[in-house]
């Protein structure tokens, strides 16, 4: 590995990414400068929520008697450790891809470029794929923080900078972690080794839940519940972990700028060294791991359904009636793709540990007793986004994930309208399920009151419609047949579009259901039906609407952009 | 049985489809030729209603395909020109979701579905996934599942591509013995051979208008050619520069 390398991998990322995008986007009409326009603005607003949410909180904690900069900086911990498991998964996903997995690469390997070349070049574009949408999500937690802490914009240049250090390990360790499991495992067995590296993960996730015991947030029963946790909440991270060297780093801007210079060298000194290394072995060893992984057809061969495939057979012995083919197609592609079933435990895992940490709330303490309300409210806010979480990983890729393949239903006599009809009613039945469960144990350990409870419902009920709408639609609108990784759509610039669309929908719908609480609280006190008409019923009129434009107009716009073959 | 009038398809300012008149009859197998780029696979994409078209109209065996396209299109089948299939559906998965889809009797799909596999030789294969198919097998699953519904019209993309000379040859008459039951074939294709042994009428294509249509020694007569076709469609495209050598090259 030389300079010439370098620069030769530099050209190549010029030629191949850098100059065909400015191409394109120099060939761009106005439609589609004005989508572009939009989703710009979405993703503003959607920063801007982000910031909004932490200004408040790193101010609130930096406000406490002698914990302030203590508080903030157990909060850094946590939120670098996650910024760097979020960055090292994408780079995993994205190295695979970019590295091994890409239709272009027999064609660049065929020519006289040297495959360390290319390897670098492709490494570099994964770590910028992997990194640039958590640097952007920083931007605005960097700015909570000098808000609340000063320094000016010095700080949040070093705070930034900590953050694009952190990325280089992400980027390092993650790419070293693929080359070795390539040695190691065949790579047609990649894809079902890494279902173990998610179960393992999983069960990391639900150790950190514990270690974080969030149950003790009830426990002081006053406003000081979450600077008390914070200030007794050891993260289990030993300080050689690049997080804690990047949170240390943060954390010496302001208590010991000789100690945080030190270990943002460290940070970065470190990262650039773990980059090199792996840019020189995976040079060498490149081109022999990319004819294992292509002789064994990428790691993309169909795998079998497991357990389901019994089930599958017997129900699919013979042609059935047009729903029915549907789903069942629908099922066999979801349960014969590894990443798909990997999901599942994911998320599985996310909804128990959610039920898990409900069943642990102390809720017979008489102090939190007072709790129960917020606690329900704060709860089925939780249960939306894990609906959310779970429409976006799978009815939003759904159109995409079709591939192109997709041509063999859409020729077929099934209007888009129903067809769309028929995965929004799919996906509507199983978020129904889940919800019923998530609210229902909501519920059941927490007790709220019957105002409460009848909020919650009409928002259990209305939120499931309108979260599957806002991803099959979407979905459908934005879909690309033609997509390279289409499980990844949702970690995208759709995706955050969509996630913002739909953080929106749920602010207005438990927004606007306050005024009509209150006024309902406000009459059960004074025990006369005398109702403040405009404030109960111009909310109540507002959030039907909100329901009706969140299902109605997404899905219109999936099914015009399926007439006109957007994505084909 | 296809019909259309001032088909026009843009993209952006890109005009691919420009006006395109199209009258083919029953039972005739029409191909379709042109350059790359010169519309042919947006046109094939509007005729299955895969796009929409931005003016005209579209009639398939007397169905309007833009007014009612789902009426449109259970009267045809259309076969793209990459045969992608769903890899984690077996071949027989396959034939049952498009049977699904048709709304075929279950008895009669199946034993259509089987009688389809045998014929293309993928009697032992109906329960391997597609993913495990080479191209050329894919290809001919694509076809079971276009005749499983036994359409009116086919509409075929570069459908020899990828084939072996048995299964090209098997398509070919597969093509003529289809056209002789009465279905109309419109095809696009490159191999102008082909295209001269298979089809009843050509059309020629350029930059999305439909420079001449007619038999092959129509073609050749309006081209002025005593040439094969190969000469009169270069002459009609006015690409017949000669190829030299490549400058710097030997």
């Amino acid at each position: 590995m030389s300079w010439a390398d370098l620069i030769q991998a530099l050209w190549l990322l010029s030629r191949l990414e850098l100059k065909p995008r400015l191409g394109a986007w120099r060939r761009w009409h106005a439609g589609e400068w004005a989508r572009a326009c939009a989703g710009l603005l979405v993703a503003l607003v959607f920063l801007g929520l982000v910031y909004g949410l932490l200004r408040p909180t790193f101010g609130f904690l930096a406000r406490q008697e002698g914990l302030g900069p203590l508080l903030i900086a157990r909060l850094s911990q946590v939120l670098f450790l996650i910024f760097f498991s979020m960055q090292a998964l994408s780079q995993l996903i994205t190295s695979l891809s970019a590295l091994f997995l890409d239709r272009g690469l027999e064609m660049l390997l065929a020519t006289p470029l040297a495959p360390r070349q290319l390897f670098l070049a492709r490494f570099m574009r994964s770590w910028a794929a992997s990194a640039w949408m958590v640097i952007l999500l920083w931007v605005p937690v960097a700015l909570a923080m000098q808000r609340a802490l000063g320094g000016g914009a010095a700080f949040v240049l070093w705070a930034l900078a900590c953050l694009v250090g952190l990325s280089f390990w992400g980027a390092g360790l993650s790419t070293f972690v693929l080359l070795l499991s390539l040695r190691l495992v065949a790579p047609g067995r990649l894809r079902r080794a890494m279902t173990l590296v998610f179960a393992l993960m999983a069960c990391a996730l639900v150790l950190v839940v514990r270690a974080m015991q969030p149950e003790k947030l009830t426990n002081a029963g006053n406003t000081m519940a979450a600077a008390e946790w914070l200030r007794q909440f050891r993260l289990p991270q030993p300080g050689w972990l690049p997080s804690a060297m990047a949170a240390n780093a943060l954390d010496g801007f302001h208590s010991d700028p000789a100690a945080g210079l030190g270990w943002m060298a460290l940070l970065w000194l470190g990262g650039l060294a773990l980059l090199l290394a792996v840019a020189l072995w995976g040079g060498r060893a490149y081109l022999q791991l990319w004819l294992r992984t292509r002789d064994a057809g990428g790691g993309k061969e169909p795998s079998r359904g497991g357990a389901w495939e019994g089930l599958l057979g017997r129900l699919w012995d013979k042609p059935r009636g047009l729903w029915a083919s549907l789903c069942l197609q629908e099922a066999a592609r979801t349960l014969r793709r590894d990443t798909q079933r990997l999901q599942f435990l994911f998320l599985g895992t996310l909804v128990g540990i959610f039920i898990f940490n409900l069943a642990r709330l102390p809720m017979q303490d008489p102090e939190v007793a007072s709790l129960h309300d917020p606690l329900f409210i704060a709860s089925a806010g939780l249960s939306c986004l894990v609906l959310l979480a779970v429409a976006a990983r799978f009815a939003f890729p759904a159109q995409s994930l079709e591939g192109e393949a997709s041509w063999l239903l859409r020729t077929a006599p099934l209007s888009s309208a129903r067809y769309l009809a028929w995965r929004w009613m799919g996906t509507l039945a199983l978020l129904a399920c889940l919800g019923l469960l998530l609210f229902g144990s909501c519920v059941l350990a927490l007790k709220p009151s019957p105002r409460l409870l009848l909020a919650g419902l009409l928002v259990m009920l209305a939120a499931p419609m309108a979260i599957t709408s806002l991803c099959v639609g979407l979905g459908a609108a934005w879909g690309r047949s033609d997509m390279e990784n289409p499980e990844d759509m949702v970690t995208g610039g759709s995706g955050l579009l969509l996630l913002t669309l739909a953080g929106l929908y749920l602010v207005l719908s438990l927004g606007l259901l306050v005024p009509p609480l209150r006024e309902l609280g406000r009459l059960a006190i004074s025990h006369r039906f005398t109702p403040r008409w405009a404030a109960l019923l111009l909310p109540a009129a507002c959030w039907l609407l909100v329901q009706a434009a969140a299902i109605v107009l997404p899905m219109r716009y999936g099914r015009q952009a399926l007439e006109r073959g957007d994505g084909l | 049985m296809i019909e259309t009038r001032g088909l026009v398809k843009r993209y952006g300012q890109l005009v691919a489809v420009d006006g395109l008149d199209l009258s083919i009859r029953p039972g005739e197998v029409y191909g379709f030729l042109g350059p790359n780029g010169a519309g042919k696979t947006s046109t094939l994409k509007m005729l299955a209603g895969l796009l929409s078209p931005d003016e005209g109209s579209i009639s398939i065996a007397g169905v309007d395909m833009v007014a009612s396209p789902q009426e449109a299109k259970a009267h045809l089948a259309y076969i793209p020109d990459r045969p992608s299939l769903f890899p984690e559906l077996t071949g027989l998965e396959t034939l049952r979701l498009v049977a699904g889809l048709y709304g075929l009797e279950p008895a009669l799909a199946e034993a259509r579905g089987a009688a389809l596999l045998a014929k293309f030789g993928l009697a032992a294969w109906g329960d391997e996934r597609t993913g495990t198919y080479s191209h050329g097998m894919r290809q001919k699953l694509c076809f079971a599942a276009a005749l499983l519904h036994q359409p009116q019209v086919l509409i075929l993309d570069e459908p020899m591509v990828g084939l072996d000379p048995q299964g090209g040859r098997q398509i070919k008459e597969l093509l003529r013995s289809q056209a002789s039951l009465g279905v109309t074939v419109f095809l696009s294709l490159h191999t102008l051979e082909i295209a001269e042994k298979l089809c009843d009428r050509l059309g020629i294509l350029h930059h999305g208008r439909l420079l001449h249509e007619g038999t092959v020694d129509e073609i050749k007569a309006a081209a002025g050619s005593r040439q094969d076709l190969e000469g009169a469609f270069l002459e009609l495209t006015q690409e017949s520069a000669p190829v030299g050598p490549l400058e710097g090259g030997a």
